[in-house]
């Protein structure tokens, strides 16, 4: 009885826009983030990471991601892999604590999970939510971070390793969903080490990348479905 | 008929009177007059088809309109919002009731959220037995599971909220359907800030809604100003592009304008030429203008019966003064060549009738027309054709000077030798006739009227660009209205439709907004369902079964506290979210006080199909879609085909034979017009082009105009003329003015007149050649003998059918003018003129279709006084072949040879023919007589039919005899070339045409002697 399909999507397509889109620069931070302490991120600084950015062509990694979901009584803990090939490429393994796998190749998404053992084919245009979770790794991983910076406000938690915290402008859906998101970068700031979603609602989900290689060639496997 | 002699003043009184009460009745009938120049007269009653183009004129549904704008290069998007705010601003808000504004994307969120509490009352009796079906505890450790999985994707931490308000996987069916819902408007549209962006990000909709529909003419050209002038001021990085179907009818209104006056353009141009060239007489101006005064007065007569006429019922009635000017041409170019109108309209009478009632039959069958605008149509056309006729044989004959002179009128060669000419082109039209017939058949009836949309390349391509940019798929979609008198009635009629459409339809073809948001009685209902069911035993068992089933994957204990929430204490009557009144501007419209409710489906053949069973006992509800509407006017247009075909020909079959009392010259006259409508389907299908309900309607008016070329050809043969005679120069003159309006046609930018010009002028040239051309060649073949290669030939296998038409082996000089002819007198001295008791030598050649000719020599015994007649029939060795004889009370065969004995009944009619031919010559005192100019005809009614006799020349004679039936002549027999004997005159030849044995007898007289009494 999954039924998420057509839920997921009206949201996600909506949310979508919110985490990609470029928006006008609308009201101020909302009162409650704690931005008087923070010190804003130069444009300077922005475009570097940008630059460095572009010189990615393709990122494989593994991951752990920790949530800390108020529906659950322990802090879950899902390990994986994913990968990255510009432009339109991404695959996302997850190991533990069940097995599931996506990969979104340009129009096509293909999903996977071992309670059901089927292969499922989506087209993007048919289904926004996978193109939204896409567009989503895209955007933090390989993406625009000027337009980014249209979108949220920046701040500079620290400049080794450099980390950022992404303050949703406005009175956007996001800004309900999501109080902030920071994003730990590596040493020549070229990849992403670390990841903390703040819910508004008070969960937290950390994501830890690890064993990242950028710019090597991605094994045939790796975008295998299901997963080998 | 007009008459020489002045009229008498009574009379004359009488007449005038007459005419000022019908012209003070027109006159109060145009004082009410209301022209209707909306489609809906031209719709069947009680079709599918009317109900959906009568809703497209009356929902809000069709005032839609949509500005699209879109960046160029790499502008900012700032630069579209500020493009779309500032065309906002020129928007005339007498035009543009209101724009849509779809709700912030966070609002959104938080409404779509919201719509988990409402479960209660959105969720049906469906959801509700699934639901339960999903409490088992197997089933619940199932879809624990799930959830689990669920918030461990990547899209897990954004779950949590619906996961908490449904941990049964069951109220999310609600945004399932909303999604679906969104989905259907078949766009890929996004709110972002408040705004329908493109999945680009770099497009934009500004939807309004106007108040003008696309059926009015005024604000339709309104609103396309406004929106293009809007698209001119975009600012350099933004392209405006309008889209909305009043731009289609503001367009369509300026081509066909423009194609209209180019093609009245070159018409005036074409008939001053015409009147400089050919006439020069003012005279002839009442010729065009006669047609056009009765179509007025008819109008006016017809508007006291129908005050709302149809703008297309007054177009085609001007067009088809084309046609009654074909009368007023006839008239003319008779009077003028003629010296005494009275006498000239006594001898074309018979034809003009004829090319009226022909196509008066075909507007007398729009009378029983399921359309309206038919029906105006065949009354109008029908009225105005008559007063034509009657202004054109009795007004016009005393407008027209006789003895005047018209360009080349009277000249050519004889139509005799035109028609030998001519053999080769009757079997180049045999050809053509049959290439055509294969194309012909090709032809299909196009049902997509949208190829007779006249719009511009630009806004073509604009639309074509928009559903490649904005829509999700290929499939159109297609509407099922539901109606009530208020909203909620409406809602009401919809959930029930709903409900056995979603049985029908496969599954996710149909949106409903009632299967989202259902009425206020469904809801209601669905609230006090869920109430029944959530019983506190089954509230609490659930609880203790879903922490026992969610233990295993670590739910926390009020995990799904959300959930028994909305179990314990559903909302009822709460306001509806707001962003249901956006949805409703796209699921419900309003037409006057009605309300509708838009569901919709992929417009495919088998949706339309499913769509039309479902609502077959819903009389509120109606399918509109482009297949949909094809298949509507295809059909009507069809049943409409079939009833105007069979009515006007029968129409036009009786009143043919009760005029020319033949079959075969009904065939003939006929002939153009069958190879009009061929050629005319022909060329369709060569081009390309297919049949549709403009080419019906030219296929009506090739009918009716074409019958008069073969009318006027089939009589300009009978009476011999030469090629620019009288009947055939009307005919060129008739096709001329004809041809040039339809041809101009073919240089009309609008599909719709192109499509016009070009079946009228290939089915009206392919008609006038083959009056022109083919019917004298086939007159000429039948006057020729039959060869067996020939007769092989279905052609001409018809031919040797034609007596009607054949040539004469003599040749009779032209007539001389009678004066002041007295028909007692000339039956007086005709009766003296003739022997009464005589033997004649004669050669007797007798021919028969399929046969070689047969000469005898012929011996023949008369005693006109007695009554009898004896024919012997010798070979030239003067060996008898037959001895025939009879008198007034019997005919016999006195002796034949056995051969010929096998074909008595032929030798017995050839006995019957003979008396004909030699006795009663002079018609009986009681004839009705008909005086012409070049000839007196006695006619009288017998019991085997009507008994002619026509009288001419100088001295006056017996010219022909014959005896015409209800289907054509039973015998004609011609006299030529009297010689005087002895003080009596005798012909020197004779020729009998037998109607039914269709043979034809020849007598060649050598020798003849008076017996003494």
């Amino acid at each position: 009885m999954n039924k998420l399909p057509g839920l997921v999507s009206f949201f996600s397509a909506l949310l979508v826009a919110a985490l990609c889109g470029t928006t006008r620069a609308q009201a101020p931070s909302p009162a409650t983030q704690p931005t008087s302490a923070l010190v804003q991120a130069p444009l300077e600084l922005i475009t570097h990471v940008q630059k460095q950015l572009s010189t990615v062509d393709n990122v494989q990694a593994d991951f752990v991601q920790i949530k800390n979901l108020v529906v659950l009584k322990h802090k879950l803990t899902i390990r994986g892999s994913f990968a990255m090939q510009k432009p339109d490429k991404v695959m996302w393994n997850v190991r533990e604590p069940v097995k599931y796998a996506i990969r979104v190749e340009g129009e096509e998404v293909r999903q996977w999970d071992e309670d059901t053992n089927k292969v499922q084919i989506i087209h993007l245009g048919g289904d926004p939510t996978f193109k939204a979770i896409s567009q989503q790794i895209q955007a933090w991983f390989l993406g625009n971070y000027k337009e980014l910076a249209q979108s949220y406000d920046v701040y500079v938690l620290g400049n080794t390793p450099l980390t950022l915290r992404f303050v949703p402008r406005g009175n956007t859906m996001l800004g309900k969903l999501v109080s902030w998101i920071e994003v730990t970068f590596g040493p020549d700031e070229r990849n992403i080490d670390k990841m903390q979603i703040h819910e508004a609602a008070g969960d937290t989900t950390v994501l830890n990348f690890t064993n990242t290689r950028l710019n090597q060639p991605i094994p045939k496997q790796t975008w295998e479905i299901p997963p080998r | 008929m007009s008459d020489a002699a002045p009229t008498p003043p009574k009379r004359r009184l009488w007449i005038i009177l007459g005419f000022v009460l019908v012209a003070a009745l027109a006159a109060a009938g145009w004082m009410r007059l209301h022209v209707d120049s909306s489609l809906e007269p031209l719709l069947p009653e009680k079709s599918d088809a009317r109900k959906a183009v009568l809703f497209f004129r009356d929902s809000s549904f069709a005032s839609k309109a949509v500005l699209w704008l879109r960046l160029k290069g790499d502008a900012p998007v700032s630069e579209l919002y500020e493009a779309a705010e500032k065309a906002e601003k020129q928007l005339d808000p007498q035009l543009i009731k209101q724009v849509f504004r779809p709700p912030q994307e966070s609002d959104a969120m938080d409404q779509a959220m919201s719509l988990l509490d409402r479960a209660p009352e959105l969720l049906n009796e469906k959801d509700l037995a699934e639901l339960n079906a999903g409490l088992t505890p197997d089933a619940l450790k199932k879809r624990m599971r799930e959830c689990y999985v669920q918030l461990t994707r990547p899209e897990g931490s954004f779950m949590q909220t619906i996961i908490r308000k449904d941990p049964l996987g069951v109220s999310a069916r609600i945004l399932g359907r909303l999604y679906a819902l969104t989905n259907s408007m078949g766009f890929k549209v996004e709110v972002k800030d408040g705004r329908l962006m493109h999945t680009d990000g770099r497009q934009m909709l500004l939807a309004m809604e106007t108040s003008s529909t696309a059926t009015s003419l005024a604000s339709s050209h309104a609103l396309m100003d406004n929106l293009n002038k809007i698209a001119a001021s975009a600012p350099p990085n933004v392209e405006i592009i309008p889209i909305c179907a009043q731009i289609h009818t503001a367009q369509n209104q300026q081509l066909m304008q423009r194609d209209t006056h180019l093609a009245g353009t070159v018409n005036g141009i074409v008939f001053l030429l015409l009147f400089f060239i050919v006439s020069r007489d003012w005279r002839v101006g009442a010729v065009f203008l006669l047609p056009v005064i009765s179509i007025g007065i008819t109008i006016g007569l017809c508007a006291l019966v129908f005050p709302n006429l149809s703008m297309m019922v007054i177009g085609i009635s001007l067009t088809m003064a084309g046609s009654a000017v074909d009368y007023g041409i006839y008239v003319y170019t008779a009077v003028t060549m003629g010296k005494n109108s009275a006498t000239d309209m006594r001898r074309i009478w018979r034809p003009l009738v004829i090319s009226h009632l022909t196509t008066l039959g075909v507007f007398l069958a729009l009378v029983f027309s399921a359309i309206p605008a038919y029906r105006q149509l065949g009354w109008v056309t029908g009225a105005s054709l008559v007063l034509s006729l009657l202004s054109a044989m009795f007004l016009l004959p005393r407008l027209v000077r006789p003895g005047g002179k018209i360009l080349l009128l009277g000249s050519g060669m004889p139509l005799t030798r035109w028609g030998k000419l001519m053999i080769p082109a009757v079997y180049i039209a045999a050809i053509v006739l049959a290439v055509s017939i294969f194309f012909a058949t090709k032809t299909k009836f196009d049902t997509d009227l949208s190829h007779l949309d006249g719009i511009s390349a630009t806004v073509r391509q604009n639309e074509a660009d928009f559903q490649k940019t904005w829509s999700r798929g290929d499939v159109e979609m297609g509407l099922l209205v539901v109606a009530g008198p208020s909203a909620e009635q409406a809602a009401e009629a919809n959930d029930a439709i709903s409900r056995i459409a979603s049985q029908k339809f496969k599954e996710g073809q149909f949106v409903s907004l009632g299967s989202f948001w259902p009425s206020a009685t469904t809801r209601h209902a669905n609230v006090a369902r869920w109430k029944a069911f959530w019983i506190p035993d089954r509230v609490a068992k659930l609880r203790a079964d879903l922490a026992a089933a969610g233990e295993a994957y670590g739910f926390a204990a009020d995990a799904f506290d959300p959930f028994f929430q909305i179990v314990t204490n559903p909302q009822t009557d709460q306001p509806p979210p707001p962003m249901l009144a956006t949805m409703e501007s796209q699921f419900t419209a309003k037409a006057g006080n009605e309300f509708q409710m838009l569901d919709s489906f992929p417009d495919t053949a088998e949706n339309v199909e499913t769509a039309q069973e479902t609502i077959r006992d819903h009389p509120e509800a109606q399918v509109v879609s482009r297949r949909a509407l094809g298949q509507a006017f295809a059909t009507a247009a069809s049943s409409e085909t079939r009833l105007l075909v069979s009515i006007s020909g029968i129409f036009i079959a009786l009143f043919l034979l009760a005029l020319t009392r033949s079959v075969v010259k009904s065939l003939i006259i006929m002939l153009p017009v069958l190879m009009g409508i061929i050629a005319m389907l022909g060329m369709l299908a060569m081009m390309g082009l297919s049949m549709n309900v403009v080419t019906v309607v030219a296929a009506v008016l090739v009918l009716a105009l074409t019958s008069d070329y073969g009318v006027f050809a089939a009589y300009a043969w009978d009476n011999r003329e030469p090629l620019l005679g009288q009947g055939m120069a009307s005919m060129h003159l008739c096709a001329l003015t004809t041809l040039v309006g339809t041809g101009a046609l073919i240089f009309a930018r609008h599909p719709a007149l192109l499509m016009v010009g070009t079946s009228l002028t290939s089915g009206l040239l392919a008609g006038y050649l083959t009056a022109f051309m083919v019917i004298p060649g086939i007159c000429k073949l039948i006057d020729k003998r039959p060869a067996p290669a020939v007769s092989a030939s279905v052609l001409l296998g018809l031919m040797f059918l034609l007596t009607g038409c054949r040539s004469d082996p003599f040749q009779r000089p032209p007539l001389p003018a009678l004066h002041n002819p007295d028909p007692a007198q000339i039956r007086e001295s005709f009766s003296h003129a003739t022997p009464d008791h005589f033997t004649s030598d004669d050669t007797v050649i007798i021919q028969a279709p399929f046969r070689d000719d047969m000469a005898v020599l012929g011996v023949l015994n008369v005693d006109r006084n007695a009554g009898t007649f004896e024919l012997y029939g010798l070979n030239h060795l003067g060996v008898q072949f037959f001895h025939l004889g009879g008198d007034p009370s019997k005919i016999e065969i006195r002796f034949a040879v056995p051969p010929l004995m096998e074909q008595k009944e032929v030798l017995l009619s050839m006995a019957r023919d003979t008396r004909s031919m030699y006795l009663d010559l002079n018609p009986p005192p009681n004839s009705n007589t008909s005086i012409g100019r070049t000839e007196v005809i006695y006619a009288s009614k017998t019991a085997d039919g009507t008994l002619s006799y026509e009288f001419g020349g100088e001295p006056t004679v017996l010219l022909e005899k014959r005896l015409d039936s209800f289907w054509g002549n039973k015998w004609r027999v011609r006299y030529f070339d009297y010689r005087p004997q002895d003080g009596k005159l005798f012909p020197r030849g004779i020729v009998m045409d037998n109607g039914h044995y269709h043979y034809r007898i020849i007598i060649k007289n050598r020798d003849w002697s008076a017996e003494q009494q």
